[in-house]
């Protein structure tokens, strides 16, 4: 029990050494990773609203392409509840990819005017970091096909 | 020489563009053709080599698929054989009607604007005298045009004569990047794209192409500004002849970006500027990498300068995504180009495009317009 202590002890102090840029690239971690689940979300809300539309296929773009104040004029409760929480997932992942992307950027250019003062392997860490989470992104939209399936919809049945 | 090492990093600023365009999208449904009438503009001025083939060429791919298919050639006054090689093709099921225009000569849009109000349909498709759509062209983007936010659909423009030689290799390859950059755009809704001048589906309503060079793109920026969608569909396709010599690829370049200046007068808004500023960095972005790195080695050589193992990364940065853009576009539009290509492309276009904007800085003489002596297959 005593030797447990001691080293955690021992990493909590192991810690307080620790440079901020790794607390950053931590953050940046997380970032990645809430990416990753905000586009599964946003895809899935908006399969649930393919499977609404199966019979009025040309009306789909017009939902896809929906804005804000169209989405106010929308009288379909269904629609405008899929749409909002679309909205919302969306925005998560454009948001957490966003900071991703500036983070690394800010961190790869501000090192090369060595404002930073952090070791040159750093930088490469970063771009690696970016690289990644754009790959990411490119896998999510770029392999999403759209299925048919009523049960999806079940999901909406306690709001109604 | 250390300040001018340091003051050429934002050169590597567009690469961040390129990689959010290469890694964002959205999802946008692909609907089906359910016969709605096509008009089919082409405007032309001396265009003989080339017209007769085209309309038999949309015969042949568009006959008996799309319904009540009309199609409007319109002879801008040519001064050669245009309008007799047009009159000639006839079709019992195709209703061709051939224009000829006496006060021509003053654009290609008056030209164009002149067939889009002789058309009987509500959606236009809009091409040009050598321009051979692909099969199914227009029925992948004919159920776009349906939709209330978007004005236009276009396609993706592949080069005819590729291998005729070095320079039509290097246009075909510049239009692969510029086709994926645009497609890609129409999919992110913080960029905007331009529809090109050919293979664009086009509601009549907002079928009204200003007086300026560069007609179809200041159509584009005035419709986004409106706050239309313009979308690019991939699978839709045309294949267009490449001008073959410097001197007529050069003249057709200055045109275009002398008509881009006419342009900023739409950039008000933050993300229109943004995309101008995409489309000057895209082109000379190489020119400016090898120059600032030309600089560095030379300020290392003459010890003015200690290497930085930064400014590596982000050289690796740079170079990784300019030739994933390359290679991207490549793949997406199932494109072979050989490995010289991609190096005259990245070591010479950008170099010619700084010679071509500043000439465009200067007044040109008439429109510059490109001469079609031989149709190519």
């Amino acid at each position: 029990m005593q030797n447990v202590t001691k080293n955690s002890f021992f990493i909590l102090r192991k810690i307080k050494k620790m440079h901020w840029w790794i607390y950053v690239l931590i953050f940046t971690l997380s970032l990645i990773i809430l990416s990753i689940f905000a586009n599964s979300r946003r895809y899935k809300y908006l399969r649930i609203a393919y499977s609404l539309y199966r019979d009025r296929e040309e009306n789909f773009l017009d939902y896809v392409l929906m804005e804000t104040i169209d989405l106010e004029n929308t009288i379909i409760n269904e629609v405008n509840i899929i749409k909002k929480r679309e909205t919302f997932w969306s925005k998560v992942s454009l948001l957490s990819y966003g900071l991703t992307t500036s983070i690394c950027a800010a961190i790869m250019i501000l090192s090369f005017y060595n404002l930073l003062g952090i070791p040159n392997f750093v930088s490469f860490i970063f771009l690696t970091l970016l690289i990644c989470s754009a790959y990411i992104n490119y896998r999510s939209w770029r392999y999403f096909k759209f299925s048919k399936k009523k049960r999806k919809l079940r999901l909406l049945r306690g709001r109604r | 020489m250390i300040p001018l090492i340091y003051g050429l990093a934002p050169i590597h600023l567009p690469s961040f563009f390129y990689l959010d365009l290469i890694a964002r999208g959205r999802v946008l449904p692909k609907g089906r053709y359910r016969g709605e009438p096509i008009s089919i503009v082409i405007p032309c001025y001396n265009e003989k080599a080339v017209i007769g083939n085209t309309l038999k060429a949309l015969l042949k791919r568009f006959k008996g698929k799309i319904k009540d298919l009309e199609i409007i050639v319109v002879d801008d006054a040519s001064t050669d054989r245009t309008f007799e090689v047009a009159a000639s093709i006839k079709d019992d099921r195709v209703k061709i009607k051939v224009f000829r225009k006496i006060d021509g000569g003053k654009g290609k849009s008056e030209a164009v604007n002149f067939g889009i109000k002789n058309a009987a349909h509500n959606i236009i498709c809009v091409l040009d005298a050598d321009s051979r759509p692909y099969a199914n062209s227009l029925q992948y983007l004919a159920p776009y045009i349906k939709a209330k936010h978007v004005a236009a659909a276009c396609g993706i423009i592949k080069i005819r004569n590729k291998n005729f030689n070095w320079l039509t290799k290097i246009v075909s390859l510049e239009y692969t990047i510029a086709n994926y950059i645009q497609w890609k755009k129409s999919m992110i809704a913080s960029y905007v794209p331009w529809m090109p001048g050919t293979i664009t589906l086009i509601k009549k309503k907002f079928a009204k192409f200003p007086h300026s060079l560069v007609e179809d793109a200041e159509l584009s920026a005035k419709l986004v500004e409106e706050g239309y969608k313009i979308i690019v569909d991939e699978r839709a396709a045309s294949s267009e002849v490449a001008p073959t010599t410097l001197k007529a690829y050069l003249r057709q370049r200055i045109r275009w970006a002398r008509g881009n200046w006419s342009l900023l007068k739409y950039y008000r808004n933050r993300k229109a500027l943004m995309n101008y500023l995409l489309i000057f960095f895209e082109r000379i972005q190489p020119a400016l990498t090898i120059i600032s790195y030309s600089i560095f080695w030379w300020a290392l050589y003459f010890r003015h300068y200690a290497i930085d193992f930064t400014l590596t990364s982000l050289w690796i940065f740079t170079l990784i995504v300019t030739f994933l853009l390359y290679r991207q576009s490549a793949k997406e539009f199932n494109e072979k180009h050989d490995a010289k290509t991609y190096l005259i492309y990245f070591f010479i276009s950008s170099f010619l495009y700084i010679v071509i904007w500043l000439r465009s800085l200067f007044p040109i003489k008439g429109w510059y317009k490109t001469k079609r002596l031989k149709d190519y297959r």
